[in-house]
């Protein structure tokens, strides 16, 4: 219980998959840090580790399949990877809690909301049942579901898309959690009603003081949102910056690359979208060098030989790469 | 099902040199209740009196949040569900008024690529197969040979190769198998291809791909587009028009290029605000407006203006008088009573951010 310490510390965190055509290196030893009220983004496309890096920390890689194979993770400093599977249910939820992308199949059809929310309340906060009911209608007023005292009772279809992703919400911060892990919150949510969520997540995050890790594939989410962001690719973070250095200053061609394929809503429309070529490797036989190599525009000889260091170089904007795409000159 | 109340085209031809005119598009369909004895409970208003045109060339995006009816839109105009009402005229023809197999002829000329690269292609056919099978249908080339030379060459437009006639969907990934189904759509030779979210599956870097590769097949084969897309920076990059739609109506119809500029109508000033924008110094400047609640039900969509529950300007004549779509000049139109009144006040809603987040609707409808 260091206070003055980091409230998460990853190191080297690796975790493979076993499967029938091979292992698949899904994270490749990620590192990161986060501090009590900080928001970390983690972005990248499908494949790059970034939700699976988060199930490591909840402890919910899926075994037998899965493990972490190297690495740490320290909460408020101790190595969650040694607690046993009771001591970490009283972490889980209790002071790390997760929001998944699609709030549908993570309620539970056949029990009412309210029930749902109570559940972890009664178990973490050893409330009894009147009390936990008050809490769960204070908890849904809280997150902006109107007449809460009527929703209680209704069951997860009973609702829209963005107010069962309001329940869950609800739901994970019934506890006051130090960290909170958002993993695509708003991907199944329209554009309206993402805004509304994120505004939520935000001003909770103002009021609770919890950290949160936003995980999602879109860049300009992280913008409004986060203080740090890590770009993961093949199970690497490849670049790890403070929001602003990393928008004003993308370091690494993949987030170069991100960057300029996705058209803006104030760009000139008569610039052409430059693209990725190819597709992200496959994660089983992952070649030697850096992963992003067969797609790189800035790509060396070098860069097939082994995977760059995860540098710093002095800048508090550590990168993954060995040549500076603004100028094209190795570094 | 339903009984259709098909208003007779005076004449054919009556596109005024559009590549295609929809007109006063209607499609609704039943709701019913009970297992055994099924009655009818009401009807969805899926689209609601739709009109706009497309011309030759032209990308005509129209964007909209799920359940807006932008979908059923495209296959109305499709022919892929019979309209309840209303004209689609395309190349002439008053397609809706057409015969089955005349319909069928007609449609040659109009294609669509769907938002699903996995459940749009056959499993059981090779991609040679899969595009090969278009032109059979329409019987477009006499011999075996000359279909597949086409193969060949329409497979290569799309940035594949011609070694890859023989292989099967599975083996391709995501954004390979979206240029495969532009290759079928093109292998009839379209004039015209409705777009139903066709990069909504695809992760961002490959959306790129198929974006650039949409655009140039358009400058190269002059093709125009329906780009239906709930993306609208997707949609302003690609379209020439972008039409916004909300629960079943269009709301405002505009050139891309002022979309950002100058939108009118408040549904679009909110949804522009929603999209994040990927530059931390403008999020942290911008304020967003943030409409309370959900879209509501088309079942029983709110009287007149149907945006009016969750519109921060709405005003008494919003709940009882319906708004037409409107021209205001330079081709822009809006359905709003008071967008001069909005755009003279500078577009802040009277209505906080936090205010909107707590004054939300459970449901709609």
């Amino acid at each position: 219980m260091t206070e003055n310490g980091a409230l998460l510390r990853v190191d080297d965190l690796a975790v493979e998959f076993d499967t029938d055509e091979g292992v698949v290196h899904a994270v490749n030893g990620i590192s990161y840090e986060l501090n009590s009220g900080d928001s970390l983004g983690i972005v990248g496309e499908s494949g790059c580790g970034k939700s699976v890096s988060s199930l490591a920390v909840m402890g919910l890689v899926a075994r037998p399949a899965g493990k972490v194979s190297r690495g740490s993770i320290e909460f408020r400093g101790q190595n969650l990877l040694d607690v046993d599977g009771d001591e970490m249910r009283q972490i889980r939820g209790k002071q790390i809690a997760m929001i998944f992308q699609d709030p549908m199949s993570s309620l539970n059809p056949v029990f009412p909301v309210g029930r749902q929310i109570e559940e972890s309340v009664r178990l973490h906060l050893g409330l009894d049942r009147q009390q936990a009911r008050a809490k769960a209608v204070e908890l849904l007023d809280t997150v902006g579901i109107p007449a809460p005292d009527e929703r209680v009772k209704d069951y997860p279809h009973q609702l829209s898309g963005g107010m069962q992703q309001r329940a869950m919400i609800a739901m994970a911060i019934s506890c006051q959690p130090d960290l909170l892990i958002a993993d695509e919150p708003t991907t199944a949510l329209d554009v309206t009603i993402q805004a509304q969520v994120i505004e939520l997540l935000a001003e909770l995050r103002r009021e609770l003081g919890m950290a949160v890790i936003l995980i999602t594939h879109e860049l300009a989410l992280v913008a409004g949102f986060c203080d740090r962001v890590a770009v993961m690719y093949a199970g690497y973070i490849v670049e790890y910056a403070p929001v602003h250095e990393l928008f004003a200053r993308p370091q690494h061609p993949y987030t170069l690359g991100l960057m300029q394929a996705v058209p803006t809503i104030t760009g000139d429309r008569s610039e052409k979208l430059s693209n990725i070529p190819g597709s992200p490797p496959d994660l089983i036989g992952l070649p030697q060098g850096c992963p992003y190599a067969p797609r790189c525009p800035y790509v060396r000889d070098a860069c097939h030989a082994m995977v760059p260091d995860l540098a710093d170089r002095g800048t508090g904007h550590p990168v993954r790469c060995i040549v500076d795409p603004t100028t094209g000159e190795l570094r | 099902m339903s009984a259709s109340v098909r208003s007779v085209p005076e004449t054919d031809a009556q596109s005024n040199g559009h590549l295609l005119s929809v007109k006063h598009l209607v499609k609704h369909f039943p709701v019913t209740r009970g297992a055994l004895i099924r009655r009818h409970a009401g009807w969805v208003r899926a689209v609601d009196d739709v009109s706009f045109n497309i011309e030759a060339g032209e990308t005509l995006g129209l964007v909209g949040e799920s359940g807006c009816g932008k979908t059923t839109t495209g296959n109305a105009v499709m022919q892929l569900e019979a309209p309840t009402s209303g004209e689609v005229v395309f190349e002439g023809k008053t397609i809706t008024s057409l015969k089955r197999d005349e319909q069928r002829r007609a449609r040659r000329r109009m294609q669509m690529i769907f938002q699903d690269p996995y459940g749009s292609l056959n499993p059981r056919m090779s991609v040679g197969k899969i595009i090969e099978e278009p032109m059979m249908v329409h019987k477009l080339y006499e011999s075996r040979q000359d279909r597949r030379d086409r193969v060949q060459e329409i497979l290569e437009l799309v940035g594949l190769s011609r070694t890859q006639a023989s292989r099967y969907p599975h083996e391709f990934s995501g954004g390979q198998r979206q240029r495969i189904a532009t290759a079928r759509s093109l292998a009839v030779e379209p004039s015209f291809i409705v777009c139903d979210e066709p990069v909504s599956a695809l992760d961002v870097s490959i959306q790129a791909q198929i974006i650039n590769l949409l655009q140039d097949l358009q400058q190269r084969l002059g093709v125009a587009y329906l780009f239906i897309a709930h993306d609208l920076k997707v949609v302003r990059h690609i379209s020439h028009r972008v039409a916004v739609m909300y629960l079943g109506k269009l709301v405002e119809v505009t050139n891309s290029d002022t979309l950002y500029e100058r939108p009118l109508h408040p549904y679009t000033r909110a949804l522009l605000s929603a999209v994040p924008v990927a530059d931390p110094v403008v999020e942290a400047k911008r304020e967003r407006i943030i409409l309370p609640g959900d879209v509501p039900s088309p079942v029983n969509p709110p009287s007149a203006c149907r945006f009016h529950p969750r519109c921060p300007w709405a005003q008494e004549r919003c709940k009882t008088e319906e708004p037409l779509l409107a021209e205001t000049g330079d081709g822009h139109a809006v359905a709003c009573h008071f967008w001069r009144e909005i755009e003279d006040s500078g577009g802040v809603p009277p209505v906080s951010a936090a205010e909107a987040l707590r004054g939300g609707e459970a449901r709609g409808g």
